[in-house]
């Protein structure tokens, strides 16, 4: 009982900095991929062209790889190193690490590609008449936009953000590849230290109640937004 | 000087002539109907007075004022919308209420309007506020002229398409547009809901609006209009009074057209 209360304790401790990355990452993901969604529907070439090729390379690549990328080439390129580098707030640099930053970097990247393209299927869906309309009642660009527009965006993406959203929690756990402490970090420790090899296996029930609680959250916003039709 | 006047107006999608020279003028109060088959360039030209599409050529002269081509001058916001238009399929905003649908444009018109004025934060929140309630009291007024004082709340997936366009109605007239464009107005409509339709059509033109109207229904131009103008292959054909054009028809294919539309109304 006394370890399955350790065990309990240490996993918590683990999955609250993957349920941070998770919030994190989506805080600066989703804006972000709806301005790559913009650059990629650019009326200027370059500018699509390129985001396109972003894209493409951060969709093609596994997000392991990038983690790498993101955690190693600033040390051999002899910028800086992520482990090295301290943040001054001492509880930071103990329990979470720079580390976490990095593969922040890295979540953040990878999924504002992914939603991107959520968005731009979103936004591209919109049938041309509601632009129109908002146009020939004098309405700005951005009004259009933000009034009339994106609301509908929001409730035809809702089934694959909702996807993307469930496999964002279970990819945080890539981040203990660059030690991060995560929840898996930690089940991996009672495996190696104290050869118990259920806490692995508990850990994934943190996953699943997690996910869960996200199912039913879509659901609900799901429900919230069935009140019009688009 | 007519009130509308519109001059040569050309229009081509890539080697497609749609708009070959259109020239007419209309006065303040008239209501003009746009007949003609499908694929003549009616929806064109209610599209180019409306801005949706840019004319190749032409000028369009509302009130002595050039409306096209346009100078790119700084938006006058406190100024009236010259062109009003309402569309085929409504194209209401789905995610909002009919009385939204109908202040929207002017709650965007009036922020944009305060934040010229250039006063400070808290005090345009506060006239916002204020104008919104007014507007509301508008929209209030606009749903009931069209007969959906019971409606307002109602979203648009709610309504019938007969109340979705008399909503349409409701918002294109938010913002007091000099001209009022319908486009088919009830072409999308199942043929018991155009009588309600039409009926606050007439409304508008006894209460003085100045409308054009594409339309196919040839007994409401004959009854709506003050001029009906014959379109055919990007060209008015026949412009007059509806006893002449809809009566007697001097052109061969104005006859050939409203002939076929008598056979197939047997």
């Amino acid at each position: 009982m006394e370890v399955f209360l350790e065990v309990t304790s240490q996993l918590a401790v683990g999955f609250t900095t993957s349920v941070l990355l998770f919030a994190l990452t989506l805080i600066f993901a989703l804006p972000l991929g709806l301005l790559t969604s913009f650059c990629s529907m650019s009326k200027f070439a370059p500018l699509r062209i390129f985001t396109k090729v972003i894209v493409w390379i951060l969709r093609g690549t596994p997000l392991m790889l990038q983690i790498f990328v993101i955690f190693y080439v600033p040390g051999l390129l002899n910028l800086f190193n992520w482990p090295m580098m301290n943040t001054g707030w001492a509880w930071f640099d103990k329990t979470i690490s720079t580390r976490f930053i990095a593969a922040l970097v890295a979540f953040v990247i990878n999924y504002a590609a992914y939603f991107s393209e959520i968005f731009r299927g979103g936004i591209q869906s919109i049938p041309k008449g509601q632009y129109e309309a908002g146009q020939v009642l004098g309405m700005t660009k951005g009004t259009i936009f933000s009034k009339v527009v994106f609301m509908q965006v929001i409730k035809r993406i809702v089934p694959p953000m909702s996807n993307e959203i469930i496999t964002l929690i279970k990819d945080t756990s890539l981040a203990n590849t660059i030690s991060v402490l995560d929840i898996i970090f930690y089940g991996k420790e009672f495996m190696l230290t104290k050869g118990l090899i259920w806490p692995i296996f508990y850990a994934g029930a943190f996953y699943l109640i997690f996910v869960g609680i996200l199912t039913l959250l879509f659901g609900y916003i799901e429900k919230k937004l069935s009140y019009y039709k688009v | 000087m007519a009130f509308l006047e519109v001059k040569n107006l050309i229009k081509n999608f890539g080697d497609t002539k749609v708009l070959k020279g259109v020239d007419f003028t209309l006065e303040k109060g008239e209501v003009l109907s746009i007949i003609g088959s499908s694929g003549n360039g009616k929806t064109t030209l209610l599209r180019c007075l409306n801005n949706l599409e840019t004319a190749n050529e032409g000028e369009i002269i509302v009130n002595g004022e050039i409306v096209f081509p346009v100078q790119k001058t700084k938006e006058d916001v406190f100024k009236p919308l010259t062109f009003g238009m309402v569309f085929q399929n409504f194209n209401l905003f789905p995610q909002y209420n009919a009385l939204t649908n109908v202040t929207l444009a002017m709650d965007a018109k009036a922020k944009r309007a305060l934040k010229k004025q250039g006063l400070k934060f808290f005090e345009r929140k506060a006239k916002l506020k204020e104008i919104k309630l007014e507007n509301k009291k508008i929209a209030e007024g606009l749903l009931t002229r069209v007969g959906l004082q019971d409606k307002m709340f109602n979203y648009p997936c709610e309504l019938s398409g007969g109340q979705c366009q008399r909503v349409a109605i409701a918002r294109a007239l938010a913002l007091s547009p000099e001209i009022l464009c319908f486009d088919e107005p009830t072409s999308a409509l199942d043929p018991e809901l155009t009588g309600e339709v039409l009926k606050v059509i007439k409304k508008l033109r006894d209460e003085g609006h100045t409308m054009i109207i594409v339309t196919h229904e040839i007994e409401f131009a004959k009854n709506v209009s003050d001029k009906v103008m014959f379109m055919a292959d990007g060209q008015v054909a026949e412009i007059g009074a509806p006893s002449e054009v809809l009566v007697n028809p001097k052109n061969e294919l104005t006859k050939q057209f409203l002939q076929s539309f008598l056979e197939n109304n047997k």
